[in-house]
């Protein structure tokens, strides 16, 4: 006994936290050095954290709550970060904190991989001048009609100009979900700004 | 390449993000294609509008303060020594609030610790332990490694830990060992043994502790119980949402 592995031994990637290695305990955390090496590195992204969490969330409160228990979860996995891209390794745990915010208060289930009809949203004829009018509020309320995991690739996309394979590492997803999820969110957006249009544009 | 086929990849295509081949089929497509030209056309007016919306929202101060202080606040020591340093990220009207904060966040900690024993407990490992047993479970991630022998589980610990935790299955006496992982509390990472009683998930989390024996103190938190005990150099943590009794048994257990 005492070897690393053993046959037999089945280990399962774990979704919630960052990856450990073992190495992490030989870097011990000298305190206030690397709280403030965090907050260095980490606070910056505090509007892209927010931003991401207030759209998934839908409510400022709760966002604000999300965004807290993010960074206090980023805190304590931070000696795990290896360098790279501070902000998606931020905004992955953003999302997770808020998917689970929503199982815990919303009963909201973490998304599966669903994956619908490619055919279902066929793309009607859209009218141009109306997008291209489109005020803030009816993006708005045509983003939150969104399904979350449709308004999630949207806005690391479209707000946060994020690639398409950062965005598959954050939703943990294969980048040809991302593709067509982004292609259908944007369909189901255009379709959503017409509607409001069509219903007399209340927002 | 038809018309069905472009369609999907149209969104792609605006974003640059088609390989080289692809593109050049989906531009040549667009080309010849009015309905998929409009579609495009569409779509970069969609991002534009997305872009000028001003929807990428700012973070309000008040949420830049109480972050500021969670994270100078996750433990008492060198507070002062960098709030001077965090001074810096903050607008001005923080500086006034900021003393304020620390002296009341120094009371909280330190007020505690004051009037319990010397194990230097105070509210915040109960909290800590509960809180990654609720995450344990919540987020489906109980266990990294996953069995019901102890010479499965003990040898994976090694390598990730500075201690080899005593790994035990109780199956025998109702308290199935389901897996293990390595998690983070009290500022280290530490051995976390998952069992199963009946429909319950029990997290049991080991590490090492310089204090002599400690007989076992039970506790309930969030509906949570907890039983906090010493045994041959390490601590233990139990937290269940099963009854006190049964994590009494699991405790004597564990304590040989």
């Amino acid at each position: 006994m005492g070897t690393g592995s053993e046959p037999g031994l089945r280990v399962i990637p774990g979704g919630a936290a960052p990856a450990r290695s073992p190495a992490a305990r030989e870097t011990p955390l000298a305190d206030p050095e690397n709280r403030d090496d965090f907050q260095r590195i980490f606070l910056p992204h505090l509007d892209a954290a927010y931003n991401l969490a207030r759209w998934l969330l839908k409510s400022e409160a709760d966002a604000q709550d999300v965004v807290q228990e993010a960074y206090l979860r980023a805190l304590r996995f931070f000696r795990t970060f290896r360098g790279g891209d501070s902000r998606a390794w931020l905004l992955t745990i953003v999302r997770n904190t808020a998917y689970s915010w929503m199982s815990r208060n919303r009963g909201a289930t973490v998304p599966a991989d669903f994956e619908e009809d490619q055919h279902r949203d066929p793309a009607p004829p859209v009218d141009l001048e109306l997008i291209r009018k489109a005020d803030s509020a009816a993006l708005r309320a045509a983003m939150e009609s969104l399904p979350t995991e449709f308004r999630e690739v949207v806005v690391l996309r479209d707000l946060e100009g994020l690639s398409y394979k950062e965005i598959a590492e954050i939703a943990d997803v294969p980048i040809g979900t991302v593709m067509s999820r982004l292609a259908r969110a944007r369909s189901r957006l255009k379709i959503a700004l017409q509607k409001l249009a069509t219903t007399g544009g209340k927002r | 390449m038809t018309c069905e086929e472009a369609r999907s990849l149209l969104s792609a295509h605006v974003d640059h993000e088609l390989d080289p081949v692809t593109d050049r089929e989906v531009s040549e497509h667009i080309a010849g294609c009015e309905s998929c030209a409009r579609e495009v056309e569409s779509i970069r007016a969609l991002t534009a509008a997305l872009h000028r919306g001003e929807h990428d929202l700012r973070a309000p101060d008040a949420l830049r303060n109480r972050i500021e202080h969670a994270i100078g606040g996750w433990n008492s020591s060198d507070r002062a020594a960098s709030a001077e340093r965090r001074g810096r990220f903050l607008p001005r009207s923080a500086t006034i609030a900021i003393p304020w904060a620390i002296a009341a966040l120094l009371l909280l900690v330190l007020m505690p610790m004051a009037y319990r024993n010397s194990n230097g407990d105070s509210d915040f490992m109960p909290r800590e332990v509960v809180a990654a047993h609720v995450r344990s479970t919540q987020v489906d991630h109980l266990t990294d490694v996953a069995s019901s022998d102890r010479h499965t589980v003990k040898p994976w610990f090694t390598g990730k830990l500075d201690f080899s935790p005593p790994v035990v299955d109780y199956g025998a006496q109702g308290f199935k060992l389901i897996g293990g992982r390595v998690d983070y509390l009290d500022d280290r990472a530490v051995a976390a043994l998952v069992y199963q009683h009946g429909p319950h998930s029990i997290n049991v989390f080991i590490w090492p502790t310089d204090k002599a024996e400690q007989a076992p103190a039970m506790s309930v938190r969030s509906g949570y119980n907890l039983d906090h005990f010493s045994h041959a150099g390490m601590q233990y943590w139990i937290v269940s949402d099963m009854s006190a009794d049964e994590i009494q048994k699991l405790a004597a257990l564990l304590q040989g």
